[in-house]
C-alpha cells in the first residue's frame, strides 16, 4: 500500500492506495503522524478511494489512529469507502466510531 | 591518502622469527591485534583459538606449506570469509596463480612494502567488516528462529489445551477450523448452562498467527466459567469486552458472535459484534433469518458504552444455524473471486441435515482449486432439533447422579435486592453457586435453575416493570419485549425482590423450598395455568406451567406478589 498526506486548510487528507493490510503498518503510521503533528489540523480524512482491500489489521490501525487523534483533539473521517473495504467496515460497525462520508 | 582503520585481529604465519617481529611492530602501530604462528600446524591451532579477521601467510614453510595451510583454514571456516594474503619471495607467475587459486585472496612480495601492505589491509577491512556483520546477523537470526520456534511450540500446546476440541463436543454442534499459519487467530467455544441452554462463541482476533491467538486467550475463561454459572450471553460479552480492553492494546480487539440456543424457551438469541451474518436455515435449507453484526467488536468500547442489545428468533421447527469467520467467505480462488455467501448457502441447501460442515469444506476446496487461503477459517453449524434435545434430556435423567449424603436440611440463604442491584447483579448464578456448595446434583441444579429463572423473571418483568407478556405474541414481539424490558430496567428507581432458598424436611423427603417475593402489586392468582397447559400456551404462562411440572407444589400467596415452590431433592435416609 502507498499512503500520502496532503493539507487542505485545517484538514489533513491521507490518501491510501492498494491493499490496506498487516503489511501497511509503517506506511500508514508515517502518513498519519504527518497529519497528527500539525497543530493547525483539526481533522484527518482518510481517503479510501483507491483502496481495493482491507483486513482486520487495518481496522486495528484505524483504532490506534482514533486513540492518537482523540489525544490530539482532532477528528477522524473516513471517506470514499466502497466495495470490500466498505463491507469490512460495516461488519465491524465502525460507523459508530468514525464519521463516514 | 586517508585510510580507514578499524582494528582487526591478524594472524601472521611465518617460520622466520624476524619477519614475524617486523610485521607485528608494523601492524600494532596501525592499531591491529596480532597473533603469531611459526608453522602451518601452529597456525591451524591458533586460528581456531584467536578467530582472526585476516591471515598473512608465508608460502614456503617447513612441514605444512602455505598453500596447504590455507586450504585447511578455508575448510575450517566455510560460513565466514577470512581473507588470506600470501607473503612470497617468488616472482614466479605460475606459483602465484597456484597460490591464488588455492584459497589465497591476494599476495605481497617479500621484502614486504609496508605502505602497500597497509593499503591492501585497508581494502580488505571493509569487506571483512561487512562480512563479519552479515555473519553475526545470521547467527542472531538463527537464534531468533530457534526462539520463535520454541515460543510457537509452547503457544500451540497452550492453545490446543485451551481450545481443545473436546470442549466443542455437543450433540447440536459440528465445527471446522483451518488456520492460515501455525496458530489460528480464530477461536470457537461451546458449553451448556445449568439450564441446558447451549451457548456457542466464535471469536476472530486481529491479525494472524501467534499474536492473534494470544489475543483471543482472554475470552475463553469468562465464556466457560460464566456459562457454567448460568449468566446470559450479554453478561458474558460485557465481561469479555471489559477484559480485552483491560489487557490488550487498543488495536487488538476481537470480533465475536455469541449465540444462545434455548430449546426449553424455544428461542435463539444472538449478540454479534463484527462477525459476518449468522444464517438461520430450516431443514430444507431455506434461509429463515439472518443475524447481522449489530455491534462493535469486543474490547473497543468502554464499559458504560457497551451495547447489550441481543436479537432473538423463535424456534418453531427444527433449525440450523451457520456461524463462520470472514476467512470463509473471503477465501479467494486464483482469479481473486471470493467464496461468498451464495456458494455457502448453496452448499448447505444441497446437503442432508447433519452433513453441512463436510459439504461446505468440499465447496471451499473446489473453489480454491488447490490454492491456500490467506486467513483463518472457522465454521460452526448448530443443528437445533427437538428430537435430539429430548433424547439428551432423557439420557441426562438416566444418568441421574447420586445426591451426596452430605446434603443436610436446616439451612437457609436469602437475597434481598433493590433497584441498584437489580440493574447490576444477576441473582440466579449467585444462588446456583450456593446450591453447588450444598451438594445438590447437576441435574437437580439445572431444574432448580429453570425454576428460579422463571420465578425471578416473573417478579421482575411483571411485578416491578409492569410488562405484558402478550407483547411477545406479535411478530417481532420478543425483540420488542426485551428492548422495552431493558429500557424500563434502566429507568427503575424503586422496588425490591427477595429470594430465599432453604432445605427442609417434609413427608420424609429433603425438600428445597424456594421463595420469591416482589414489592409489586401482584396479580389475580386464580388465573394461573397448571402444568397441562404447557402445550397450549405460547409464551405467557408457559413458564409457570413448566415450574409446576418440575415441582412438588407451587403456591401463590395473595395478592400474588409472593410465590413458594417446593422441589423434592431426595428421600431422607433413615
Amino acid at each position: 500500500m502507498q499512503a500520502s498526506c496532503s493539507f487542505n486548510g485545517p484538514v489533513a487528507v491521507v490518501s491510501l492506495t492498494g491493499r490496506f493490510d498487516f503489511n501497511s503498518h509503517r506506511v500508514f503510521r508515517e502518513a498519519i503522524d504527518k497529519g497528527l503533528a500539525e497543530p493547525n489540523v483539526r481533522q484527518l480524512t482518510i481517503d479510501f478511494k483507491s483502496v481495493d482491500y482491507i483486513d482486520s489489521s487495518a481496522l486495528g490501525m484505524l483504532m490506534l489512529l482514533k486513540e492518537k487523534a482523540d489525544m490530539a483533539r482532532k477528528q477522524v473521517t473516513l471517506s470514499n469507502c466502497s466495495g470490500v473495504a466498505r463491507q469490512v467496515l460495516d461488519i465491524a460497525n465502525f460507523s459508530k466510531l468514525f464519521t463516514m462520508e | 591518502m586517508q585510510l580507514s582503520n578499524v582494528p582487526m585481529m591478524i594472524l601472521v604465519v611465518d617460520d622466520d622469527r624476524m619477519i614475524r617481529l617486523l610485521l607485528r611492530r608494523f601492524l600494532e602501530s596501525c592499531e591491529h591485534q596480532v597473533v603469531e604462528a611459526a608453522s602451518g600446524e601452529e597456525a591451524l591451532t591458533l586460528f581456531a583459538e584467536a578467530n582472526p579477521d585476516i591471515v598473512l601467510m608465508d608460502m614456503v614453510m617447513p612441514g605444512m606449506d602455505g598453500i596447504e595451510t590455507a586450504k585447511q583454514i578455508k575448510k575450517m571456516r566455510d560460513e565466514r570469509w577470512t581473507p588470506i594474503l600470501f607473503l612470497t619471495a617468488l616472482d614466479n607467475e605460475a606459483d602465484l596463480v597456484a597460490a591464488l587459486s588455492n584459497g589465497g585472496d591476494d599476495y605481497l612480495t617479500k621484502p614486504v612494502n609496508f605502505p602497500i601492505l597497509r593499503a591492501k589491509l585497508s581494502a580488505f577491512e571493509r569487506s571483512v567488516m561487512l562480512n563479519k556483520r552479515v555473519h553475526e546477523q545470521s547467527i542472531e537470526l538463527a537464534r531468533y528462529q530457534d526462539r520463535s520456534r520454541e515460543e510457537l511450540r509452547v503457544a500451540q500446546h497452550l492453545m490446543s489445551r485451551i481450545v481443545s476440541g473436546d470442549k466443542l463436543a455437543d450433540p447440536f454442534l459440528s465445527h471446522w477450523n483451518s488456520s492460515a499459519e501455525f496458530l489460528s487467530g480464530d477461536l470457537m467455544a461451546a458449553a451448556r448452562t445449568p439450564g441446558d441452554v447451549l451457548y456457542v462463541m466464535l471469536a476472530d482476533g486481529v491479525g494472524h498467527g501467534l499474536t492473534a491467538s494470544l489475543n483471543v486467550l482472554p475470552v475463553t475463561q469468562p465464556f466457560y466459567t460464566m456459562t457454567a454459572k448460568g449468566f446470559s450471553i450479554v453478561e458474558i460479552a460485557r465481561e469479555i469486552n471489559a477484559k480485552v480492553r483491560q489487557l490488550m492494546p487498543r488495536d487488538r480487539f476481537i470480533s465475536a458472535v455469541l449465540i444462545s440456543v434455548d430449546m426449553i424457551a424455544s428461542r435463539i438469541e444472538v449478540w454479534n459484534g463484527g462477525i459476518p451474518k449468522v444464517f438461520v436455515l430450516d431443514s430444507s435449507g431455506a434461509v429463515k433469518h439472518e443475524f447481522n453484526s449489530k455491534h462493535l467488536p469486543l474490547g473497543i468500547l468502554p464499559e458504560y458504552m457497551f451495547d447489550s442489545k441481543v436479537e432473538a428468533y423463535p424456534i418453531n421447527e427444527d433449525l440450523r444455524l451457520i456461524a463462520y469467520s470472514d476467512g470463509l467467505i473471503e477465501a479467494g480462488d486464483e482469479g481473486g473471486e471470493l467464496f461468498g455467501h451464495e456458494r455457502l448457502i448453496k452448499a448447505i441447501t444441497n446437503c442432508d441435515v447433519g452433513h453441512e460442515v463436510a459439504a461446505i469444506q468440499e465447496a471451499i476446496v473446489e473453489h480454491l482449486q488447490g490454492h491456500t487461503h490467506h486467513d483463518d477459517i472457522s465454521l460452526m453449524v448448530l443443528n437445533c432439533q427437538r428430537a435430539l434435545f429430548d433424547e439428551m434430556r432423557l439420557k441426562a435423567k438416566a444418568e441421574e447422579d447420586i445426591v451426596g449424603d452430605k446434603l443436610t436440611p436446616g439451612w437457609r440463604f436469602m437475597l434481598d435486592l433493590g433497584p441498584a442491584e437489580l440493574k447490576r447483579v444477576n441473582a440466579i448464578p449467585l444462588l446456583i453457586h450456593v446450591l453447588d456448595q450444598m451438594n445438590v446434583s447437576r441435574k437437580q441444579r439445572s431444574e432448580v435453575f429453570l425454576i428460579l429463572t422463571e420465578l425471578f423473571a416473573n417478579a421482575l418483568d411483571h411485578g416491578l416493570l409492569f410488562l405484558d407478556s402478550a407483547m411477545k405474541e406479535t411478530l417481532g414481539g420478543v425483540d420488542d419485549y426485551f428492548d422495552e424490558r431493558a429500557k424500563r430496567l434502566h429507568d427503575l428507581f424503586e422496588g425490591r425482590i427477595k429470594l430465599e432458598v432453604a432445605v427442609i424436611v417434609e413427608d420424609g423427603q429433603n425438600v428445597l423450598r424456594l421463595d420469591v417475593e416482589d414489592s409489586g402489586a401482584g396479580f389475580d392468582t386464580t388465573d394461573v395455568p397448571d402444568s397441562s397447559a404447557l402445550i397450549k400456551v405460547a409464551h405467557s404462562g408457559k413458564g409457570i406451567a413448566l415450574v409446576r411440572s418440575l415441582s412438588k407444589q407451587v403456591v401463590f400467596h395473595p395478592p400474588g406478589n409472593h410465590v413458594t415452590v417446593d422441589y423434592v431433592l431426595n428421600a431422607v435416609k433413615v
